[in-house]
C-alpha cells in the first residue's frame, strides 16, 4: 500500500508536468539515470540519502514518543557549524584525523542534542509547545548561523557568508572515487541498527512507544514520561546535528547557510517510514534517489526544477496520513463493535 | 513628499503588521474552534504566488488578490479533509501542507523565471496590475498621524476593519459562541445540534482565505514580485502571536503591532547604523545584519516562554472531533 | 388524548452488544416516569435516542400522537424535548446565558436576545430558584451549573424534560430541592423523565415505573403499586455466585497511610478553573494493611477522583502518605506507581493502549523488572512464556496475543489489566469500579480475583460506586460524602445505615476522620472480630 501510494503521488505529479509540457517519458528516463543507471548515479543516491536518513531518524524517534520534533533543521545547521568551528578553528591542524573526525562529528551531535534540549526544556519548564519552539527554533539557528558565517567561521579575505576549507584530513574518507560517496555512511547505517534495536529490543524503546500511543496510560504504568522524551529529544536532535558535521565533512567541505532543507524533509522520511528506524532507511533511499533524479533533470537541458522532488515528497506524506487515518478508523470501529460496552461509547 | 523618521518608522510597522493581523485573525478563529493549522505559512505562501500569477496573467491587482485568498482556502480545504474529515494529526498535516507549498511554489516560480527570462518579460508587476498604497483623503493630512497611519494599502484599511468584525462576531454573536465552544467543549456544541467538522472545515477554510490575502499582500503589495519562501516565517511568527496574544483579537493586534515595530525597527537600524551619528548606532555598525533579523524569532521564543504558561488555549485545540458511536 | 410519549420495540445494537432490546413504554401527561437499572443496563442509551444524540436500529416513537423520528438533538428541541445530561453539556469557560445563547437555535449573528431572556425569566419565576447567569461555568457549583442546565432544557425543550441521574452528585438537601421542583413542574403540566439507580428517591419522586435490565424491560408498573424488594430483584436479578467473603482474621503491617486536610476557604464554590470534580477532598484519613481489603464507596464526584489522584501521584497531599511504610512526595508516589497495582476507572483510556498486542499490554507494567529484561534489554522468550501463563490463570479470551487490545470484550480488556497487576504481586492494590459495565460472568471472576489476591496477602483498596459489592468485598468500609472520608463499623452496620450515610444523613454517628493515631479504639480498624 505503501508503495501503491508513492508511485501513485510520482504518476500524479508526473501527469502534472505532462500537461505543463514536460514529456514523461523524457523524465522518468533523466530520473533512471539520474538516479540508479549506473555506478555513479547510484552513489549519488547514497550520497543523498545519508543526511535524510539521519534527519529522518531525527524525527521518526522523537515523533514516536509524542515529542513532536519540527526541528531538524536548525539542529543540522547548529550541528554542522559546530562541526566546522571544531575542525577549522579549534583542533589543531595537526590532530590525528582519528581523533580530529571523531571529535568533530561528535561535537556537531552534541550541539544539534544542546539545541533541541532547549525546546524540550521550553516546554516542561515555560509549557511553550513544542512545535512552535523548534519551528522558531529553526528560524534563529538559520541567523545565528549567518552571523556565524559573517564573523567567527568566515573565510580569511573574503566577505562573503563562508567558511573556511575544513583541512583535508579532516574530511570523511571518500568511498568511490569521482563521487561524493564518503564513509559517513556506515556510520548512519550502523546508527539506524543500534535505534531498531532499541526500539524493538529494549525498555527503553517499549516505553518511548508506549508514552506515544497512550501517555496516560504509561504515567500510571510508572514510566517517567517527561525523562523519557527529554532522552528521545536528545537522541533525535544529535542524529540531526550529527548530519549537518557529516554534510561538512564528507561532502561540502567548507559551510554556507545554504545547506540544505534535509531538516524538512526528514520529516516526509520518518512518515513514509512509518516512524521505525528500518523503515526510515528504506525511505531515506528512495528519497535519496528522488533527489538524485531530480538534480539530473535540472542540470539536463530539460531545466525542470529540483523542487518538483519537494512536491512528490509532500503529496507522499499527505496520502499516507490519509490511508493511516483511514486505517486508523477502520480499526477503531471493528474494535469498538467488538466491545461489550454499548453504555460506555452511547454515554 | 519626504516625511520624518518617527513617521517612517510608524507607517513601517503598520506595514508590516498588517499581514500579520490578517493570517493572525483566520488563524485565532480556526485555533478557537480547535483546528491549529501550522500550514499558515505555507498557504500564505501559496497565497503569494497565486496572486502575483493572479494579477501578472489579468493585469488587475485586485484580480491577483482574488486568486490568492482561493489559493488559500484551497491549501486549507486539503488540510481540512486530512486533519478534520479523516481525522489524521493537525500538526503532521499542517508541516506536509508547508512542505507541498514551498516545493509547489518554488517549481512553478522557477519554471516561470525561465519562461520570463525566454520571453524576455520582467517578474515585476505594473502599477496597474498591483496595489499601491491609498491615501485616505482629508485623514492624510493630518500631520504626522496622517501619513503615518492613513497612507496605506487599502488592504490595510480592510483588515482593520475585519479585526473589528471578527472581535465583534467572537463576543456579541451567537456565532461567536458557537466558535469558542467549539474549541473549548465540542461534545456541548454536539449537544446543541451543531455540526462541530462542517463548521471546523468552515472555519479552517475562513483562515485559508485570510492567509492567501496575506500572502497576497507580501507578493502583490508590498514587493510588487515574488521571491522563493518570500514568507521566510512571517506564518510560524503569526502562530506563536496567536498564543502571545492569549487567542484574543486585541492581544493578537498588540502582539502584530509589537513584532511589525520590531521589524521596520530593526531594518531602520540596518540602515540607519551607517549613516547616523548616535553613539549607540554608530557602535552597532559592525553587528551583522543577520543579528537584526533574527530578532524577531528570537523576540517570538521569548514571548512565548514568558505567556505561554499563563493561560491555557482552547481545550481541545488540535483535538479531532469524532461523533461518538 | 393520546400519551405525550410512546416507543413502541425500541432496538439498539452496539455490534455485538443488544444495548436495547425491544424497549415498549407509555408516558402520560403531566406524569413523572422513572427509569431504573444498573449500570450499563441501557437507561442513558435509551435517553439518548430520545435526545436525538443516539440513533436507534429499530422501533418507533410516537410523540404528542404522530409517529416522529428523532435524528438530531435539533430536532428533539423542536417537538420539546429537553435533556439534561449526567455530565452536562455546557461550555464552561461561557456564562449561563452564554450557554443558554449557544443552544437556541437560529440568529447567527445576534447574541442573546430578548427572547432569551423572557424564556430565562418565566422559567426562573416558574421554579422560583436564584441563579448565577453572569459567572463562566467552572466557577459554578455543581448545583448551580445543575439549576442552569435545567432551566436551558427547559428552554430549548418544554414539554418533556429528560434528567439523567440528576442526583448522583448532589447532596442530600440539594437532591431533595430538586425533587421538589421537579414535583412542581409536573403539576404545572410538564412531563418528565427520570433516570436513576437510586430506588428510594425514584420510587418517592416518580408516578409510574420501568426497570431496565441488560436492555430489556423487566418491570412496568405505578410507583406505588410496587414494593422496594420487588423493585431491587427486577434490577440486579439473580444473585451471582461468590464465595462467601471470608473477612480477613489479622491484618499485618499498614502498606497505605494517609492523612489529608485541605484547610483553605472551606466554601468550596470558587473552584479553581478546569477542575472537574465538584467536591474536593477536604479530610481524609486512610489506611490499609497487608491482607485485608478495604472498601471506599460513596456517589460519585464527592471527592474519589482527587483521592485516586493523591493516590497516583497526580495531586499533592496536604499532610502525609505513606506507601509499603515508607513516607512520600507526590513526585515519589507518581514514581513508586510501577511498584503498585492499579485498575483504573477509565481502562480504555488510563488502563491500555487499545492500538498496541495484547502481548505489549500485557507486559506493560512488568516489562522492566526480572525476569522479562535483563540490564534494560527485554527477554522475548520470558516475555511469550509469562503471557501465555498469564492468558491461561486469567481465562483471557482472545484468537492471538499479537492482536490489539482495543479488539477485546470489555471484560476480556479488563482481565488483561488485572492479569496485569496482579501479577507482579505489588503489596498494594488500588481497585477503582472494576466491575464496571462487565457482564456478570467476567464481573464475578473480577471479584474472586480480588478476594484471592487478599487471601495471599495484598492490601486492596476499592473505590467503587456499586454498594453491593463493595459490601460484598470489603473487611473495613469507608463512606465518602461531601470530600470528607468517614469509617464506617462494618461489618457492624446494616446497608441502610451505610446507603444513608453514603447520601449524606446520619452523618454524626461516624467517627469525622480523626487522626490515625486516635482511632485505634474504634471499631472496624485493626482486628476485627465478626
Amino acid at each position: 500500500m505503501t508503495v501503491g501510494g508513492c508511485l501513485a503521488a510520482a504518476a500524479g505529479v508526473l501527469l502534472l508536468l505532462a500537461f505543463m509540457g514536460f514529456s514523461p517519458g523524457h523524465i522518468l528516463n533523466l530520473w533512471y539515470r539520474g538516479s540508479l543507471g549506473s555506478r555513479y548515479a547510484l552513489a549519488d543516491t547514497l550520497t543523498k540519502a545519508c543526511p535524510l536518513l539521519l534527519t529522518g531518524l531525527a524525527a521518526a524517534v522523537t515523533f514516536r514518543a509524542g515529542v513532536f520534533n519540527i526541528g531538524a533543521q536548525g539542529q543540522l545547521l547548529v550541528g554542522a557549524a559546530l562541526a566546522v568551528a571544531m575542525s577549522t578553528r579549534w583542533l589543531p591542524p595537526d590532530t590525528s584525523p582519528l581523533i580530529g573526525i571523531p571529535l568533530c562529528l561528535l561535537a556537531g551531535a552534541m550541539a544539534g542534542a544542546l539545541w533541541g534540549l532547549l525546546a524540550s526544556l521550553l516546554e516542561l519548564l515555560r509549557r511553550v509547545p513544542m512545535v512552535l519552539s523548534t519551528i522558531l527554533l529553526n528560524f534563529a539557528a538559520l541567523y545565528l548561523v549567518k552571523i556565524l558565517l559573517h564573523s567567527f567561521l568566515q573565510a580569511h579575505g573574503t566577505s562573503a557568508p563562508q567558511s573556511s576549507q575544513v583541512p583535508r584530513h579532516f574530511c570523511l574518507p571518500i568511498l568511490m572515487k569521482y563521487t561524493s560517496l564518503h564513509a559517513g555512511l556506515f556510520l548512519a547505517a550502523g546508527i539506524v541498527l543500534i535505534l531498531e534495536w532499541l526500539q524493538t529490543m529494549t525498555v527503553f524503546g517499549f516505553q518511548t512507544t508506549a508514552i506515544g500511543l497512550n501517555a496516560a496510560a504509561a504515567k500510571l504504568a510508572g514510566m517517567p514520561a517527561a525523562w523519557r522524551q527529554v532522552q528521545v529529544m536528545l537522541i533525535g536532535a544529535g542524529c540531526a546535528g550529527l548530519a549537518g558535521a557529516m554534510q561538512i565533512l564528507g561532502v561540502a567541505h567548507f559551510m554556507t547557510a545554504k545547506i540544505g532543507n534535509y531538516g524538512y524533509a526528514g520529516i516526509a522520511v520518518a512518515l513514509l517510514g512509518r516512524l521505525d528506524p528500518l523503515g526510515v532507511a528504506v525511505a531515506a533511499l528512495f528519497f535519496g534517489a528522488l533527489d538524485a533524479g531530480a538534480q539530473r533533470a535540472e542540470e539536463s537541458s530539460l531545466g525542470l526544477p529540483h523542487e518538483t522532488a519537494n512536491v512528490i515528497k509532500a503529496i507522499i506524506i499527505l496520502s499516507m496520513l490519509l490511508v493511516g487515518a483511514w486505517s486508523l478508523r477502520r480499526t477503531l470501529r471493528s474494535g469498538l463493535a467488538r466491545t461489550d460496552e454499548g453504555e460506555a461509547t452511547g454515554a | 513628499m519626504s516625511i520624518s523618521l518617527g513617521t517612517f518608522l510608524v507607517r513601517q510597522t503598520i506595514t508590516a503588521a498588517a499581514p500579520m493581523v490578517l493570517a493572525g485573525l483566520g488563524e485565532l478563529l480556526a485555533e478557537l474552534a480547535g483546528v491549529i493549522d501550522i500550514g499558515i505559512e505555507g498557504l500564505m505562501l501559496a497565497g503569494a504566488l497565486a496572486a502575483f500569477l493572479g494579477a501578472f496573467v489579468t493585469g488587475h491587482g485586485v484580480a491577483g488578490l482574488l486568486v490568492g485568498i482561493l489559493a488559500g482556502i484551497f491549501m486549507a480545504g486539503i488540510f481540512g479533509i486530512c486533519s478534520i474529515t479523516f481525522g489524521a494529526d493537525q500538526i503532521v498535516v499542517g508541516t506536509a501542507i508547508n512542505l507541498l507549498s514551498l516545493g509547489t511554489t518554488g517549481s512553478i516560480w522557477m519554471l516561470f523565471q525561465t519562461w520570463s527570462q525566454n520571453h524576455q518579460l520582467s517578474i515585476h508587476l505594473t502599477k496597474a496590475e498591483s496595489f499601491n498604497r491609498l491615501a485616505l483623503p482629508g485623514l492624510a493630512k493630518i500631520p504626522f498621524l496622517g501619513p503615518a497611519v492613513f497612507d496605506q494599502y487599502a488592504l490595510v484599511y480592510l483588515t482593520v476593519a475585519m479585526a473589528i468584525a471578527v472581535g465583534w462576531i467572537l463576543h456579541r454573536t451567537r456565532l461567536g459562541l458557537v466558535i469558542r465552544g467549539m474549541g473549548d467543549s465540542p461534545q456541548t456544541c454536539a449537544a446543541a445540534g451543531i455540526r462541530v467538522n462542517l463548521w471546523r472545515m468552515t472555519a479552517t477554510l475562513f483562515a485559508g482565505g485570510c492567509a492567501g490575502a496575506a500572502g497576497a499582500y507580501l507578493s502583490i503589495m508590498q514587493t510588487h514580485s515574488f521571491a522563493q519562501n518570500m514568507t521566510n516565517g512571517i506564518g510560524f511568527v503569526v502562530l506563536a502571536l496567536v498564543i502571545f496574544g492569549r487567542w484574543t483579537v486585541w492581544g493578537l493586534v498588540g502582539g502584530c503591532i509589537l513584532f511589525g515595530a520590531i521589524n521596520s525597527l530593526q531594518q531602520t537600524l540596518q540602515t540607519a547604523r551607517y549613516t547616523s551619528h548616535s553613539a549607540i548606532l554608530h557602535a552597532m555598525r559592525h553587528l551583522p545584519f543577520e543579528v537584526f533579523q533574527m530578532l524577531p524569532y528570537v523576540a517570538a521564543l521569548v514571548a512565548l516562554a514568558i505567556f505561554a504558561k499563563s493561560r491555557p488555549g482552547p481545550r481541545f485545540l488540535g483535538v479531532p472531533w469524532r461523533r461518538e458511536v | 388524548m393520546p400519551p405525550l410519549l410512546e416507543l413502541k420495540h425500541i432496538t439498539r445494537r452496539f455490534g455485538r452488544l443488544m444495548a436495547l432490546d425491544d424497549v415498549n413504554l407509555r408516558v402520560e401527561r403531566g406524569e413523572i416516569y422513572g427509569v431504573l437499572g444498573e449500570n450499563g443496563a441501557g437507561k442513558s442509551t435509551l435517553m439518548h435516542i430520545l435526545a436525538g444524540a443516539v440513533s436507534r436500529t429499530s422501533g418507533e416513537i410516537i410523540f404528542d400522537g404522530r409517529k416522529v423520528a428523532i435524528e438530531s438533538p435539533r430536532a428533539a428541541f423542536e417537538l420539546g424535548v429537553g435533556m439534561v445530561y449526567q455530565h452536562f453539556k455546557l461550555v464552561d469557560t461561557q456564562n449561563g446565558l452564554e450557554n443558554l445563547a449557544l443552544f437556541a437555535p437560529g440568529a447567527w449573528l445576534k447574541g442573546i436576545t430578548p427572547q432569551i431572556r423572557q424564556l430565562i425569566a418565566r422559567w426562573t419565576t416558574e421554579l422560583d430558584w436564584d441563579v448565577d447567569w453572569r459567572t463562566p461555568i467552572a466557577q459554578l457549583s455543581v448545583s448551580e451549573q445543575q439549576r442552569i442546565e435545567i432551566i436551558k432544557a427547559l428552554c430549548l425543550g418544554g414539554r418533556l424534560l429528560i434528567l439523567d441521574e440528576p442526583t448522583a452528585a448532589l447532596t442530600p438537601a440539594q437532591a431533595d430541592s430538586l425533587l421538589t421542583a421537579v414535583r412542581r413542574l409536573a403539576q404545572r403540566g410538564l412531563t418528565v423523565l427520570l433516570i436513576s439507580h437510586k430506588l428510594a428517591e425514584i420510587k418517592n419522586a416518580c408516578d409510574h415505573l420501568l426497570v431496565l435490565r441488560r436492555g430489556r424491560v423487566v418491570l412496568e408498573s405505578g410507583a406505588r403499586e410496587v414494593s422496594t424488594g420487588d423493585l431491587v430483584s427486577a434490577m440486579i436479578g439473580q444473585d451471582v455466585t461468590l464465595p462467601p467473603a471470608r473477612r480477613a482474621e489479622h491484618s499485618k503491617g499498614p502498606v497505605l497511610e494517609l492523612v489529608h486536610e485541605d484547610t483553605r476557604s472551606a466554601s468550596g464554590r470558587r473552584r479553581a478553573r478546569h477542575h472537574v470534580e465538584p467536591h474536593r477532598l477536604v479530610k481524609a484519613s486512610l489506611r490499609v494493611c497487608a491482607g485485608e481489603i478495604v472498601g471506599v464507596c460513596g456517589v460519585e464526584g464527592n471527592g474519589q477522583a482527587q483521592l485516586t489522584a493523591m493516590l497516583t501521584g497526580e495531586a499533592a497531599v496536604r499532610g502525609h502518605l505513606a506507601l509499603d511504610g515508607r513516607p512520600m512526595s507526590a513526585r515519589a508516589v507518581g514514581r513508586h506507581m510501577r511498584n503498585t497495582g492499579m485498575i483504573p476507572a477509565d481502562r480504555q483510556r488510563d488502563g491500555l493502549i487499545l492500538s498496541w498486542p495484547i502481548n505489549h499490554n500485557l507486559i506493560l507494567k512488568t516489562h522492566a523488572r526480572p525476569p522479562l529484561s535483563f540490564g534494560g534489554v527485554l527477554r522475548r522468550r520470558q516475555w511469550r512464556k509469562h503471557n501465555q501463563a498469564l492468558v491461561k490463570q486469567y481465562d483471557i479470551r482472545t484468537p492471538s496475543l499479537i492482536i490489539p487490545a482495543a479488539a477485546l470484550s470489555g471484560g476480556n480488556q479488563q482481565k488483561i489489566i488485572l492479569a496485569r497487576e496482579l501479577a507482579m504481586r505489588p503489596n498494594f492494590l488500588l481497585a477503582m469500579n472494576p466491575t464496571r459495565g462487565l457482564d456478570v460472568g467476567a464481573a464475578a471472576f473480577v471479584m474472586r480475583q480480588m478476594l484471592l489476591a487478599r487471601d495471599q496477602g495484598m492490601g486492596l483498596l476499592l473505590i467503587h460506586d456499586d454498594l453491593d459489592e463493595v459490601l460484598r468485598l470489603s473487611d473495613r468500609l469507608y463512606v465518602m460524602c461531601g470530600g470528607c472520608l468517614y469509617q464506617t463499623p462494618w461489618p457492624n452496620a446494616s446497608r441502610d445505615q451505610i446507603g444513608a450515610w453514603m447520601l449524606g444523613e446520619n452523618l454524626h454517628q461516624l467517627a469525622d476522620a480523626a487522626p490515625l493515631t486516635d482511632q485505634v479504639n474504634l471499631p472496624g480498624n485493626g482486628p476485627v472480630t465478626p
